[in-house]
């Protein structure tokens, strides 16, 4: 290997600090315009009309657009339930949900418009939480909606699994482990908020957008407004982070209805407060119930997931389904029942989060197998290691094998944690393993490598370059397959009129699909410059390309004059060598209709001390391994895994969406504290399992998101082993710890 | 989360700031540090038509340090002050507060007059400067006046300045050698949770609690105990104090913290002590 595998510095990097990089918010197009919207301040009411014609008189104003400016178009968006319209349409379902759009010549009309648009909205009874929900028959978020079950008509969707007789199972154990935990909403914190320029003309709608997924931003938009696919270009830039906050539409619908009613370019910028009424992560409720036999083994596990989705369905549905598929965890337990509920509540819509759907659930499984562990009197590890699948075993019912030696990680970590040493006073030490199926079930990807006559290559790729290095990865791949060095290496960002399709940088996917396609792309370029070595100098064996030279064995020589003596044209008519390559990950196989294409696997141990005294915990030291099968930028994995670990601790130590009566209380980063420097382990430090034994380019898996998955359990496992005291609510707030530890008064009988 | 428009004035002399401050009425704010009023009016809580920026008025910008008083100005950083060696060796403790306020943009910018007049109850420097019996003084259309920080602050958000009346300097006297002082706080999102100050020296003791009620409270039984050197005692006084004015649901957890937080600001104080020599010591360990 000469460029995979290192630490190559980003292609992005320079550009990125000195402020160069241009991100969705800095497009500027002639003739635009500046939309600001105008969102709901009820939770959940009858919108009975919108009262513009102030705000229309406004300086600046071109125009003030609700539903009713579009009957005719289609404005449902959501993934599997489309429920959400790009405005309201006739109710209000939480505080924020955008009710009018008003267009102007500054943002600063925009926004003072925007405080004189009058929505009259007749108040209903909110459903504060999915508990609220459930328990409300007679009060139905979506009552246009076909409920799959009439006694329960908020829910948005049910999913459920089942192998073997859990029932039976549980019956028959001499030990069921039986409780429930709690997982709260949180919020992504893209430091960049969204932000979206659209633009009409007669080549079509064409739009600018930090998104996730540009070609479902695409078919969002084609269907909403009835214009076919090739007349739609939706183009990412930069994004500014987004950890699920930017996949399938967010702001591009309704950006795009805004210009078309102004009848010009309109570019739309949120504040991170709006951004806080998007969408976030599924607040959770698990009740897991585990059978232990006589030998100590697991015998059947039942769960019950309760996914509070918030006012639309995103992409909750979904969630609710990878969920109770992944509480089955990654133990031999011959019994298996999940049920995930993706419930509706006058919340803000809850969707993709980086991990969708596991942290939720590693946190149940792994809290319950060590609060079994400490029951049976072994160690929490051992206990692990002897119920791990093994590499090749299916995680569950026919999906693919194990492509991890799972109790072989677990075991690394421990030791580097220094696990069975013995433990300062006043600490403690936990861990926690993660497994989630990657790459995102069924999935497409397309890719085109170029290599123009002076050895320079365009790779043209639809990873969104969402800060976490896809752009340099890709050019890694393409560098190594063609022999080339990385310098001469140009990744184009996403643009679906330019980049071949990809399903969405998501899923820790990027690697495994994009990277495959780019590796098979580059491979096919590779091929016709050794095939017109072979043609003209009679050899192709080993060839590199060495800036704009071809290098074979002992002869140098400009590509140029090989690609001219090979197509027997002047240098200024040769074109190029081009090649396109994809990968795809099929449907028809496996519990969830397509196997997994790998298994992103995170392993967490921490060391914590709980200052008895205030309840607050200072995490020691941690240790996360990822196993990545081969690190194409190990720089970048570790950067990956640490930044998953930090945002893991910030829903196991600090954060937390806080609703009454469904409005945001905490909606601010003033009130919303989110990790810093300060709250960084005492020593941390990450390592990367590479056994070259992915489904990627040179054995690679995706990473990304396998950081985050175990954090919490480990945290609170150690926190249990400090202590002795069990908590099954995040985050584990000093006031909730100091609770917690407080000795329990004796009950007057 | 934009700023409504306004109208920036820049006087050069105080007499131009109040003139300014008479003008305008109700509709002017003095911006110094804009730490807080920038914040607020982005937020739609606020929205003077006229912002008055006091930074260029030299006067304001002292920070004079003598044997027994700081004279800090009202222009005068909290990034100021966290590096001023004179007030690092009369009063550190005052440093090592103002280095722990939100973070170094914020302390570039803020100023310790102005975090004052905004009356924050998670302010830092308020239950601090209570403790010290600092005082403000002010400048207004009556002329000049001086306030205990105590009587200063009157409420959440709220202050004795009288209509076109500006903080122009906070005095805060230099404990002498036979004083203890010490300062902790305990910070779980962005302001402090709750903070307190203690302060004995030959004429009594303070303590103040911060962060807990709309101002700065002294806690007068919590003072009796340390005069006698009971500091159990003084956590108990201190903790029951929350407790009783603390209605809100969790008041149990912060009354507990409160008094965690005197044991701890006694021991940093009585610790800050014994390492200067000659300087009082405790008679009795809490």
């Amino acid at each position: 290997m000469r460029v995979a595998g290192r630490s190559e510095v980003r292609l992005d990097i320079v550009d990125k600090v000195t402020g160069a990089a241009r991100y969705a918010s800095d497009a500027v197009v002639p003739g635009m315009a500046h939309a600001a919207l105008v969102r709901s301040t009820v939770g959940h009411g009858v919108l009975r009309g919108v009262d513009t014609a102030v705000a229309l008189a406004a300086p600046g104003v071109h125009c003030v657009v609700t539903m009713a400016d579009f009957p005719d178009v289609d404005p449902f968006y959501g993934e599997w339930v489309r429920d959400q319209p790009f405005l309201a349409r006739d109710r209000v379902r939480f505080i924020g949900e955008p009710v009018a759009g008003v267009v102007a010549d500054t943002e600063e009309h925009a926004h003072a418009a925007a405080a004189l648009v009058v929505p009259d909205i007749e108040p209903l009874p909110v459903l504060g939480s999915a508990v609220e929900s459930l328990a409300a028959a007679d009060l139905v978020i979506h009552p246009d909606r076909a409920s799959e079950d009439p006694e329960l008509p908020n829910v948005c969707y049910r999913s459920s699994f089942e192998y073997g007789d859990v029932d039976a199972a549980l019956a028959e154990a001499t030990y069921v482990h039986d409780a429930t935990y709690t997982f709260p909403a949180v919020y992504h914190y893209a430091m960049e908020p969204h932000a979206v320029l659209a633009t009409w003309s007669s080549d079509g709608l064409d739009v600018i957008s930090g998104t996730q997924q540009p070609f479902k931003v695409r078919a969002d938009l084609a269907r909403i407004f009835n214009v076919p696919l090739g007349q739609v270009r939706v183009r990412a830039p930069y994004v500014g982070g987004a950890y699920g906050s930017k996949g399938q539409s967010k702001y591009e619908p309704v950006t795009a209805a805004m210009a078309r009613a102004a009848g010009r370019p309109v570019r739309l910028v949120i504040s991170i407060g709006d951004a806080f009424h998007t969408v976030s992560r599924h607040h959770a409720t698990i009740r897991m119930r585990t059978g232990i036999g006589p030998d100590g083994g697991i015998v059947g596990r039942d769960t019950v997931i309760t996914y509070d989705t918030g006012a639309y369905a995103d992409k909750g549905p979904r969630v609710a389904r990878k969920g109770a598929y992944r509480a089955a965890g990654p133990y031999r337990i011959p019994n298996i029942r999940s049920v995930g509920l993706s419930v509706y509540s006058n919340r803000v819509p809850a969707g993709a989060f980086r991990g969708f759907s596991t942290p939720q659930v590693v946190w149940a499984g792994e809290s319950a197998i060590d609060e079994i562990a400490r029951h049976l009197g072994v160690d929490p590890l051992g206990y692990r290691r002897q119920h791990l699948k093994r590499r090749g075993e299916p995680f569950l019912g026919d999906d693919s094998p194990l492509d991890a030696d799972l109790a072989e990680g677990l075991g690394v970590t421990a030791e580097a944690l220094g696990w069975g040493s013995s433990v300062p006073t006043g600490r403690g030490r936990g861990l926690a393993v993660g497994v989630k199926d990657g790459g995102g079930g069924a999935a497409r990807s397309e890719a085109e490598v170029r290599l123009h006559p002076d050895g320079s290559v365009e790779v043209l790729a639809a990873t969104s370059e969402l800060g976490q290095g896809a752009k340099t990865v890709m050019g890694q791949i393409a560098a190594e397959v063609l022999g080339c060095q990385l310098a001469d290496v140009q990744v184009r960002l996403s643009d679906t009129a330019v980049t071949p399709f990809d399903r969405g940088t998501n899923a820790s996917r990027s690697t495994i699909g994009v990277g495959a396609a780019v590796e098979r792309a580059a491979e096919g370029v590779r091929r016709q410059v050794c095939q017109a070595a072979e043609e003209v100098l009679g050899i192709s064996e080993g060839l590199i390309l060495d800036g704009s030279d071809i290098v074979v064995g002992e002869h140098r020589q400009p590509l140029m004059e090989l690609v001219c003596a090979s197509r027997k044209l002047p240098p200024e008519e040769i074109g190029a060598y081009s090649a396109t390559g994809f990968s795809g990950n099929p449907t028809g196989s496996g519990p969830l209709g397509a196997a997994a294409a790998f298994y992103e696997v995170g392993y967490s141990a921490a060391e914590v001390e709980v200052d008895p005294e205030t309840g607050q915990v200072r995490i020691s030291r941690f240790v996360s391994a990822a196993d990545v099968g081969f690190a194409i930028n190990p720089a970048a994995c570790e950067g990956q895994d640490e930044g998953a670990t930090v945002m893991g601790i910030g829903h196991t130590l600090l954060e937390e969406l806080e609703f009454v009566d469904g409005e945001l209380v905490n909606g601010t980063l003033v009130d919303y504290r989110v990790p810093r420097t300060t709250d960084l382990p005492d020593d941390f430090r990450s390592i990367l399992i590479q056994n070259r034994d992915g489904p990627g380019p040179f054995g690679s898996k995706g990473a990304g998101e396998g950081g985050l998955l175990a954090v919490a359990p480990a945290i609170a496992n150690a926190i249990a082993d400090a202590t002795g005291v069990r908590i099954r609510e995040l985050p584990l707030t000093p006031e909730r710890v100091w609770r917690a530890i407080q000795p329990v008064e004796p009950q007057e009988s | 989360m934009r700023l409504p428009p306004f109208t920036l004035h820049r006087p050069r002399e105080l007499g131009e700031l109040l003139e300014l401050l008479a003008r305008y009425g109700d509709d002017a704010a003095v911006y110094m540090g804009g730490t807080e009023l920038l914040l607020i009016m982005k937020l739609g809580f606020a929205e003077p038509g006229h912002l008055v920026d006091a930074k260029s008025i030299p006067e304001l910008g002292e920070l004079h340090v003598s044997a027994d008083r700081l004279a800090i100005g009202a222009g005068v950083t909290h990034r100021r002050i966290e590096r001023h060696h004179d007030v690092q060796r009369a009063l550190p403790v005052l440093v090592d507060l103002e280095r722990r306020i939100a973070n170094v943009r914020v302390r570039n910018a803020g100023t310790l007059g102005g975090n004052l007049c905004f009356a924050e109850p998670h302010s830092d420097p308020a239950t601090l400067l209570t403790a010290l019996d600092a005082e403000v003084e002010l400048a207004g259309p009556a002329g000049r006046r001086r306030l205990a920080v105590a009587d200063f602050i009157l409420g959440a958000l709220s202050t004795a300045l009288d209509p076109g009346e500006v903080l122009t300097h906070v005095h805060v006297p230099v404990p002498g050698p036979d004083t203890l002082v010490g300062y902790e706080r305990i910070v779980f999102t962005e302001r402090p949770a709750a903070t307190v100050a203690v302060v004995r020296g030959p004429a009594g003791a303070r303590v103040v609690v911060g962060a807990l009620g709309p101002r700065p409270m002294r806690v007068p039984h919590a003072e009796m105990r340390l005069v006698e050197d009971d500091i159990d005692a003084a956590v108990e006084a201190t903790s029951s104090a929350v407790a009783d004015t603390d209605t809100e649901p969790g008041a149990d957890y912060r009354a507990h913290l409160a008094g965690v937080l005197l044991r701890r600001a006694w021991s940093a104080a009585t610790a800050n002590a014994l390492s200067v020599p000659g300087a009082a010591a405790p008679t009795k360990q809490g």
